[in-house]
């Protein structure tokens, strides 16, 4: 187990280094003239010549492609990206109080779709054909087919608009977690529900289940094993579905106003500020790498037979 | 055991719907209390799209409207003419190459710096040490030196005459003053230590990408504003924006063609409503298809060019699309901007002239596509437009079908605000869907960027009178007397009319929306400020 964890440590490195690279050429050799995006992020009404050799010598663009990589690597392993081309602010700063934000309405909406999932779930397995496991079935196709931003501004009318209950938009207290939340939440209980109620379903009609039931092992002995069984896949699927919200939540993000990770990177794609894309890329990928890593351990320690693979 | 987890998991369920019930009548009160704040009659909280950013006056960076709030300058611009602001009155000396200021009594920063000579001095520096990123602006190449004469005087010296530098120099940036002991080793290049103007609010609070909060500036020279507080907040979605307005968590949003928070169906729907008030501008900035010179496009052909003026119908337009909020166009620039109310050759609505000045150059009607052909050639152009400003989809598609009844091909092409730069530059464009800058950068400032690269060079640089149009510009930007500039710029605006670098379509109002009880509603003297400073409730 630990030689285990080791290996996928260290494979952290390699991935580091691709990963950096990639982002660093694509985005840079995206322009062959890097001081007009800087210009341009920066609001200059009219860039002239003068001003784009100023700039290039300012920011270091005549130097070799290499050389620039290097000096951005350096910083980067450091956590230090730079300033913003936009707001001349440090751009990891930035980067992660934004990370913060989205972390949390992450960290909320994963609960709250965990929360539900397992209830509706597992109910529905037990109910199987029943009423309640087909109106739930029901609903819940009908909700996921229903994009998310259109189910936010519908949300955002009635709770905020019409009855005044919630706020439209932005941080601040509890209450502001709740709309987004539950617009996100949505989207994804649609889905782990039914993958927990199948998952539940299979592991109803296995062998062991009727061997344990012959040999006389109480009810609650057997129940226990089942959804232990049955959560294996859905842990893994849940673990990797935390770094998606915190890469991809920029449509809640947009209709809530929430300063989180999405919005900051969409923002800065638009006004092509490349240091705080170049930043993005790279702690959004070691961040699906360690939650993968993180998935795998679970799933160790939750599943013996997967120890040894 | 099986009805025993049921029974939990029910209960689990009910339990947690219930508890969001709970959560979500519980901030009633809060939501209600929310509201009494928000009513408390003396604040305004307007949507924005973007943060404001680094507010530093001599830099390109913030958000204009805040930069005006917070920071003035020598002078003002209302109406074509130039007022007093910190400077009571001037003189220009024969040759028109220096300006003298008389400077207000008793002004000081809101960080208790006087406000005097040498700050101007030290202003005016800072900003001539980083002339590069203001070429721009031809004042900044002119500018010689500052000089202080006395405490309450001072000298700006030109390398020769001048005539928009007060108009220049009313403009928010970047010659407007910042206290000098906010600045960081004598410049203001690498950022201020902190915001201290003379302007009527001073900036509060700003948190990132959230928001941020002005307060008025009591000492203030004219009295303290009687909004003491205005929020600046970030609201991304249109939609977000307009439901926030509805809720009173916002109360003001201020649009200009480019910086709408909520289209026009939204604000027309809300004029209705006895609640809000929604004001317009005069017209203040002008909307039009840039064309190319360039030789190898199609659109370089004179006949091409007047065939698409002549194809759009502007007031349907402005009829429909515009919702009657742009007035329809037969001029690159007003007749209300300086020096050009100049007598030019009325082109109107015309599918049938349209379609002989095709025809002059060649071309023939092709009737099994309905368009024009040369050579084999379908006679098209490429339409180019700015995708993130919602309302340039649906003019270039109405363009489109305009031009179709003529017989031209319009192929659409989108672009985001970067690449429109990079479109424009390199000349890649056949018409370009673009707005000016207004009042007060028209026509001076607007006619200049025929010069520079990424500017409006390919518009006109092939152009056989391209070379004349330089010298009428830099002509009339040099003249010292009315009579000769007003001949220049007839010129100039006769050749450009002619010539068609600009196809004018339409000119552009700002919108104001507020709530109805908010007193003194008017717009400041350019698209790029709001003067909280003298509304009430």
């Amino acid at each position: 187990m630990r030689g285990y964890l080791i290996k996928r440590f260290l494979f952290l490195i390699p991935m580091f280094f691709i990963v950096s690279f990639c982002a660093f050429a694509l985005i840079n050799l995206s322009t062959d003239k890097p001081a007009v995006v800087v210009l341009e992020a920066q609001g200059v009404p009219l860039i002239t010549d003068e001003l784009i050799e100023h700039t290039n010598a300012e920011y270091g663009f005549d130097k070799p492609f290499l050389v620039r990589y290097w000096n951005w690597l350096k910083n980067a392993a450091k956590f230090e990206f730079g300033e913003s081309y936009v707001s001349q602010k440090d751009v990891s700063e930035s980067v992660f109080t934004a990370f913060r934000y989205t972390f949390q309405l992450a960290i909320a909406t994963t609960i709250t779709t965990v929360l539900f999932s397992l209830i509706l779930g597992v109910l529905c397995a037990i109910w199987e054909g029943r009423a309640f496991d087909r109106l739930t079935r029901f609903i819940m196709f009908i909700i996921s087919a229903m994009p998310a931003y259109w189910i936010g501004i519908l949300c955002v009318w009635l709770f905020s608009v019409k009855t005044r209950l919630l706020p439209t938009s932005g941080v601040g207290s509890f209450k502001n977690f709740i709309l987004p939340t539950f617009v996100m939440s949505i989207g994804y209980c649609g889905f782990y529900f039914r993958m927990i109620r199948n998952s539940m379903l299979d592991n109803i009609n296995e062998n062991y289940v009727y061997f344990f039931r012959a040999n006389g092992v109480r009810e609650q002995k057997i129940t226990r094993h089942i959804l232990g069984n049955s959560f294996q896949t859905v842990i893994t699927a849940f673990s990797m579905a935390i770094p998606g919200m915190v890469a991809g939540t920029v449509v809640i993000e947009n209709v809530f106003a929430w300063p989180g990770l999405g919005r900051l990177c969409v923002t800065a794609v638009f006004s092509r500020d490349i240091p705080i894309i170049e930043a993005y890329i790279l702690l959004i990928a070691l961040f699906y790498c360690f939650f993968n890593i993180l998935s795998d351990v679970i799933n160790a320690v939750v599943n013996p037979r997967m120890r040894k693979a | 055991m099986k009805r025993l987890i049921c029974s939990v998991l029910l209960a689990a369920l009910i339990f947690s719907i219930s508890a969001c019930g709970a959560a979500v009548g519980g901030t009633g009160d809060d939501a209600a209390n929310a509201e009494q704040t928000s009513s408390e009659k003396d604040s305004l909280t307007m949507a924005v799209a973007g943060d404001i950013n680094d507010i530093n006056v001599h830099e390109y960076n913030g958000n204009m409207i805040a930069q005006g709030m917070v920071f003035e300058g020598l002078v003002n611009y209302k109406s074509g003419k130039i007022i007093p602001s910190l400077a009571e009155s001037w003189e220009l000396s024969e040759d028109g190459k220096v300006y003298t200021f008389h400077l207000r009594e008793d002004v000081k920063f809101t960080d208790g710096e006087p406000f005097n000579a040498q700050a101007v001095k030290d202003n005016i520096n800072a900003v001539q040490k980083n002339a590069s990123r203001h070429s721009w602006l031809v004042l900044s190449t002119k500018i010689v030196s500052c000089d202080v004469v006395d405490e309450k005087t001072v000298n700006l010296v030109l390398s020769e005459a001048y005539y928009p530098t007060l108009t220049e120099l009313a403009l928010v940036r970047p010659y407007r003053m910042m206290s000098p002991k906010s600045f960081i080793d004598g410049e203001t290049k690498n950022g201020v230590s902190y915001y201290a103007g003379t302007g009527p609010y001073v900036l509060d609070e700003h948190v990132e990408d959230q928001y941020a909060t002005f307060k008025a500036n009591e000492d203030y020279r004219d009295g303290a504003p009687a909004i003491k507080t205005v929020t600046f907040k970030v609201m991304p979605s249109g939609e977000t924006t307009l439901l926030a307005f509805k809720n009173g968590e916002i109360d003001f949003l201020f649009g200009t063609y480019y910086t709408g928070m909520i289209d026009p169906e939204a604000i027309i729907s809300l004029e209705s409503d006895s609640n809000y008030q929604v004001k317009y501008s005069d017209p203040i900035a002008s909307r039009y298809l840039l064309t190319n010179s360039l030789t190898d496009r199609v659109i370089s052909d004179n006949n091409i060019k007047l065939a698409v003026w002549y194809a759009i119908n502007r007031d349907e337009l402005c009829k429909y699309i515009f919702e009657g909020m742009e007035t329809p166009a037969q001029t690159i620039f007003p007749k209300s901007a300086p020096y050009c109310d100049v007598d030019l050759e009325k082109r109107g609505y015309d599918t049938k002239k349209a379609k002989s000045y095709i025809e002059t150059s060649g071309w023939t009607m092709d009737d099994s596509t309905g368009y024009y052909a040369k050579d084999g050639q379908t006679l098209t152009l490429e339409l180019l437009y700015n995708s993130s400003v919602a309302t340039n989809k649906e003019i270039c598609e109405y363009i489109q079908s305009n031009l179709k009844d003529a017989g031209i091909k319009a192929d659409l092409v989108a672009a985001d605000k970067s690449s429109i730069y990079d479109y424009r530059g390199s000349g890649r464009f056949d018409l370009l869907l673009d707005c000016s800058w207004g009042t007060p950068y028209d026509p001076q400032s607007t006619v200049t960027g025929i010069f520079a690269e990424n500017s409006f060079k390919n518009c006109a640089v092939a152009l056989s009178c391209y070379d004349e149009l330089c010298d009428l510009i830099n002509k009339a930007l040099v003249s010292v007397d009315e009579d000769s500039r007003q001949e220049y710029y007839t010129k100039m605006l006769t050749i450009l009319h002619n010539e068609c670098p600009f196809i004018p379509l339409s000119y552009s109002k700002s919108s104001i929306v507020t709530s109805a009880d908010l007193k003194g509603v008017d717009f400041g003297y350019t698209q790029y400020d709001v003067p909280f400073s003298v509304y009430s409730y």
